[in-house]
């Protein structure tokens, strides 16, 4: 454990050498969030029932969320790809150490300033919302961020295994990030969809990642029955990860190592 | 001995044609990406689809688009990144890196017109055809192009501004990636870059910005051309020719600026090896 958080400060030293980054970062996550109050405010202004306040504190805890968990970007599964495209990840093999948890303490020290935000998106959310006065609810909403945090581990897995048969997976990654913003409704509000697709989308496992544990803030009218999420949680988390790592592991026996 | 104007068309022709044969070939080396970036293509529209279809269950119009304006707003959208990314911003991921690592060198001792190489340095042809292809078949079969009031003139303005579009996109991008000369970094630049294209130029009509804001998205953060702008062109919200106009001064302006910048950046650029 000592060594992991070894390589997380380090990393972090390596990142504060570039403000520049801290600096873009803060803006991109500006911008985005404007861009995405202006979209929210055309279907507003179209759409009586839908309000922006509300939409706004979503938001911040949705981002918050998929930001701290590390499904915003996929950095991990990015980081890893890139490794196993460029061949470096027999500078790893070679080691002594846990290949998976090693480059998770590299990728969480580079992306630090992040969580740091994310962090903020989070309590900004959580401090305009009611929730703050409630500890189950504030006690659930760590769970499912826990949940989340392992959900989120095996889909990066996933993303970097496929880097052992293609050599190009920029497309792949592009469309597995933006299917999690849509399909974890991190993109728009729940009740714009049908109520079956409601049913599915609850059922799916994107939809722990921001909507379920962002939804505590609304008063929850879709999702009454936290209880059955989490347990729903932590079944596909379970699937989810034995499927990524069992992938993960075949995919390596695949890999022809380079420069040992 | 001055270049001639034949001389100086050779040379980038044959520069040109080293990097689309070498694109092509790496293309076929690794065939298996095709078919990955097929079925990731065709899963992208089928939930972006998902997305639009949603929007429009709850609302007749965005921004005065309707469901049918927008499946040709997606289509440009898509089309204009796939272009960007296949051909243009490859080049500009090299040259961060190769400031980076001190590469810049070796590009900078070649008898080469280094700006030209550096933004054709990859040219994925075949790219833009695999990860286009499901689009390119699918979109024009959903869109009720009869309900669409496109003319001759409006589609040709818009087309032309389309390209101009992912030119000023590019030299915006490359604008932002010059920071590595000064700061060592950046791909986070270029990110930033990615966050005003996706969520700003990408997502939202031209309509659907205020004045104010549309002005700045149409000048200093020119991410509007090449889809918003063309695509309200096409549908003949905006006036062709006006907008042709602007898209044409903005070009100009940022061709100048990239020009300019470039021998700023290079004078500032620190060199691992001399």
């Amino acid at each position: 454990m000592r060594l992991y958080l070894e390589v997380l400060k380090y990393n972090l030293q390596l990142y504060s050498t570039y403000p520049v980054k801290i600096i873009t970062n803060i803006a991109s996550r500006g911008f985005s969030l404007f861009f995405l109050l202006l979209l929210w405010r055309l279907i507003s202004d179209s759409q009586n029932s839908f309000s922006l306040e509300n939409a706004f504190n979503y938001f911040l805890i949705s981002e918050g969320i998929t930001t701290l968990i590390m499904v915003h970007r996929l950095h991990w599964g990015k980081h890893l790809s890139k490794l196993i495209k460029d061949g470096q990840l027999s500078n790893y093999l070679i080691k002594p150490i846990s290949l998976l948890p090693y480059t998770y303490a590299d990728i969480v020290g580079v992306n630090f300033h992040k969580y740091f935000f994310g962090l903020a998106f989070l309590i900004v959310g959580l401090c305009t919302s009611d929730l703050i006065t409630e500890p189950a609810k504030l006690l659930l909403l760590l769970a499912f961020i826990a949940i989340g945090i392992t959900i989120s581990y095996a889909i990066n897995l996933f993303v970097a295994a496929l880097s052992f048969y293609f050599t190009d997976t920029f497309v792949v990654q592009y469309v597995v990030q933006e299917a999690i913003k849509i399909l974890s409704v991190a993109l728009i509000p729940i009740f714009l969809f049908s109520e079956t697709l409601q049913k599915i989308l609850l059922a799916l496992p994107f939809a722990q990642l921001a909507y379920i544990p962002a939804s505590l803030t609304l008063g929850g009218d879709v999702v009454s029955d936290y209880g059955r999420y989490l347990v729903l949680g932590a079944v596909w988390s379970i699937i989810l990860n034995i499927l990524a790592y069992y992938f993960w592991q075949n995919s390596l026996h695949k890999h022809e190592a380079i420069g040992i | 001995m001055k270049q001639s104007v034949f001389d100086y068309i050779t040379e980038r022709w044959l520069i040109l044609k080293a990097n689309i044969w070498f694109s092509i070939q790496n293309d076929f080396a690794y065939s298996i990406n095709v078919w990955s970036n097929f079925v990731s293509t065709t899963v992208f529209i089928v939930i972006y689809l998902f997305f639009i279809e949603t929007i429009y269950g709850n609302v007749d119009r965005l921004a005065g688009y309707s469901k049918n304006e927008m499946l040709l707003f997606f289509l440009i959208a898509e089309f204009v990144f796939q272009t960007n990314t296949a051909i243009l911003f490859p080049g500009l991921q090299h040259l961060v890196r190769n400031v980076n690592t001190g590469y810049l060198d070796f590009v900078l001792s070649k008898p080469i017109p280094h700006l030209f190489y550096i933004t054709f340095r990859e040219i994925n042809l075949l790219a833009i055809i695999r990860n286009q292809f499901s689009f390119l078949v699918i979109m024009p079969i959903l869109i009720d192009w009869s309900a669409l009031s496109i003319t001759w003139q409006s589609l040709v303005s818009g087309i032309t501004i389309m390209f101009m579009g992912v030119a000023i996109t590019h030299i915006f991008q490359f604008l932002f990636s010059l920071t590595a000369f000064w700061t060592g970094e950046g791909e986070s630049m270029l990110d930033l870059t990615w966050t005003f294209e996706f969520h700003g130029g990408r997502t939202i009509p031209l309509e659907g910005f205020n004045p104010n804001i549309r002005y700045a998205l149409l000048s200093l953060i020119p991410v509007l051309f090449s889809t918003a702008a063309s695509t309200s062109v096409i549908l003949g919200k905006s006036d062709g020719s006006q907008m042709l106009l602007i898209t044409t001064i903005v070009f100009g302006i940022f061709l100048v600026l990239k020009k300019l910048t470039w021998q700023i950046a290079l004078r500032n650029y620190t060199s691992a090896s001399s």
